[in-house]
């Protein structure tokens, strides 16, 4: 974990190969309104900011794969492994132990 | 003194406080994990970073709950070793493997809500691969639920003869017919649909205080989508409490007729400081159907600015499933009436229109604002969780010099040895059943309350009670030719039972 990815800008989810012309628009139309937007509660002479999150209600910021850290990804994907053979273990047992004594 | 105490609150209410506290924590982390799930899904599907968020801020405080939960509980073991001890090395005993089995379901649930939620921005590119890691924390949830409650069904219906042959024969490790005791798919189902109202319902309640506290309207938006979601999450697992609870009091009725009788009845620790916990537990149940069913009739839809077409806002219900719900309840209380007292239905009925009448003021006050209507339910649904908790240990039959209360099926002289010596158990000696309490006093008490409460047999002039009996004969009550006659002899009689 480092400050850098952080700082890193969001990029907005690309448009998927097929889908319709208006759920592509859909998906581009935030990006522009998000960078032109001015921080809420900062134009002149309004209240004092909100909290710093306020500001990233209005982006769904979805990435490229290749974006996350390897190291993240794995770890996930190898405790899901784990999750899964773990689970089917127990059904295996709670199955077994129903059926015998 | 030959065994442990704890002053001041004495081992009974120490362990009950614990163990409410317990109940309270960890009944939300359940809940909580199904609507992040929910909330993050709806989010995806929509591309909508508010529910994203929310799934996000509700994680942290069940990161932060699921920790002191867990440190609780550790708690509550201590205490019942030391307070229970014969109590809880049978119970470890007996179901040692599914107890081990849970444990690692601890550590399973334990790392994967840590993963979930401190790499929720590092899998931006990942997210469904995000969504399914939060995702894999219900059916976890659900798994050490369905260990856990084989043996809070065994505590409670232990079940007649089978759990007799698992004590006698000393069944260690693994006891499948205690496991899979009378209550324990009632009580799975009901305690997995209330975790999920509950869970929901404090998200609501989180959200309507954040509506109070702020003025920014874009982060009033937030927590006003949130809260709908929630609302309707915990509603919608709400509905189905109170046809599982009818169908485990059944299940009481005939595996655990002491706690059933003090329950229904308002006997034993049930009734305390003048209060009947369980009839205050109902009355909330009531008012937060009544509270709900006004609040989605008045918040479905929303005309649009100008005076346009009304529309229907989301995660609520239409108008017609409303009354149609409402209707269902009704004859629902009609029926528990019949089963109880009359009284009930019309406190029932009392409480869920005063219920509704609330909700209609705190929207018409609050420039329609549900925030009140939040904070409410989230309240009344915590009170529901600590009542239901109290009201199902409090209406055990008492513990009696510090030994469970298994006089049916446990023999505490006999086991004690078996548990710390190697003893064959084909040479304990068989220990005499205790007697069943005679005369017609216990006869009535017992024959006449499986159907209905005993105010029901206080109705009839003395001289019809011949025929009523034979009434209750034909309904399906089982007597002797003997038992008919003293029953009758003694209704007829005008005596006291």
């Amino acid at each position: 974990m480092t400050q850098a990815d952080d700082k890193k800008p969001p990029r907005e989810e690309k448009p998927k190969k097929g889908g319709s012309p208006a759920k592509a628009e859909e998906a581009e139309a935030p990006a522009p309104a998000a960078e032109a937007k001015a921080p809420p509660g900062e134009e002149a002479g309004q209240a004092p900011s909100g909290p710093k999150w306020e500001a990233e209600l209005d982006s769904y910021p979805l990435r490229e794969k290749s974006e996350d850290k390897r190291w993240a990804v794995r770890t996930v994907w190898t405790w899901i492994g784990v999750l899964i053979v773990s689970l089917t273990f127990i059904m295996t047992m709670l199955v077994l132990g129903a059926i015998h004594d | 003194m030959n065994h442990l105490d704890m002053p001041l609150l004495g081992a009974k209410w120490a362990i009950g406080s614990i163990a409410l506290f317990h109940t309270a924590v960890a009944s939300l982390a359940i809940g909580f994990a199904f609507f992040v799930t929910v909330a993050q899904i709806l989010a995806y599907l929509r591309r909508d970073r508010d529910y994203d968020i929310l799934a996000k801020k509700i994680q942290l405080i069940h990161v932060c709950i699921y920790n002191i939960g867990t440190i609780n509980a550790i708690g509550l073991v201590f205490l019942l070793s030391g307070l229970f001890p014969q109590f809880w090395g049978q119970i470890f005993n007996q179901f040692f493997w599914p107890l081990i089995v849970e444990e690692f379901l601890f550590f399973l649930l334990a790392t994967t809500l840590t993963f979930h939620y401190f790499f929720w921005d590092k899998l931006w590119g990942h997210k469904k691969l995000h969504i399914v890691l939060g995702a894999m924390l219900t059916p976890l949830f659900l798994l050490q639920f369905y260990i856990i409650n084989g043996l809070g069904g065994f505590m409670l219906t232990p079940g007649a003869g089978e759990a007799e042959v698992s004590l006698r024969l000393g069944v260690w490790g693994w006891d499948r017919l205690g496991f899979y005791n009378p209550s324990f798919l009632m009580l799975t189902l009901h305690r997995s649909f209330a975790n999920v109202a509950y869970g929901s319902f404090a998200v609501a309640f989180i959200a309507g205080v954040n509506l109070y506290l702020t003025n920014r309207p874009r982060i009033k938006e937030f927590w006003a989508k949130g809260g709908e979601l929630a609302f309707y999450t915990g509603f919608s697992a709400f509905l189905s409490l109170p046809l599982i609870g009818y169908f485990y009091a059944h299940v009481l009725r005939n595996e655990a007729t002491d706690a059933y009788v003090n329950l229904m009845w308002g006997r034993g620790d049930i009734v305390a400081g003048g209060v009947d916990w369980w009839w205050l537990w109902h009355i909330l149940v009531a008012a937060m159907l009544g509270m709900s069913l006004i609040y989605f009739k008045t918040t479905g839809k929303t005309a649009e600015k100008g005076g346009g077409k009304a529309i229907e806002r989301p995660f609520t219900l239409p108008g017609v499933m409303v009354w149609a719900v409402a209707f269902f309840y009704v004859m629902f209380y009609v029926a528990m009436g019949m089963v109880m007292t009359w009284a009930f239905f019309w406190y029932m009925l009392a409480f869920g229109i005063g219920g509704g009448l609330l909700v209609r003021f705190m929207l018409a006050t609050g420039g329609g604002s549900p925030r009140g209507v939040y904070i409410l339910i989230g309240l009344l649904s915590f009170m529901t969780v600590i009542l239901g908790g109290y009201a199902r240990e409090a209406s055990r039959p008492r513990f009696v010099n510090r030994i469970a209360h298994y006089d049916k099926v446990f023999v505490p002289e006999d086991r004690q040895p078996y548990l710390m010596v190697d003893v064959d158990p084909a040479t304990i000696p068989r220990a005499e059943r205790k007697p069943e309490p005679g005369g017609p006093v216990n006869l009535i008490r017992r024959k006449c309350s499986g159907c209905h409460t005993l105010s029901r047999v206080k109705g009839h002039k003395l001289s019809d009670w011949g025929v009523v009996v034979k009434q209750m004969k034909a309904y399906g009550l089982k007597l002797s030719r003997e038992q008919e006659r003293t029953i009758t002899a003694h209704l007829e009689s005008g005596k006291p039972y």
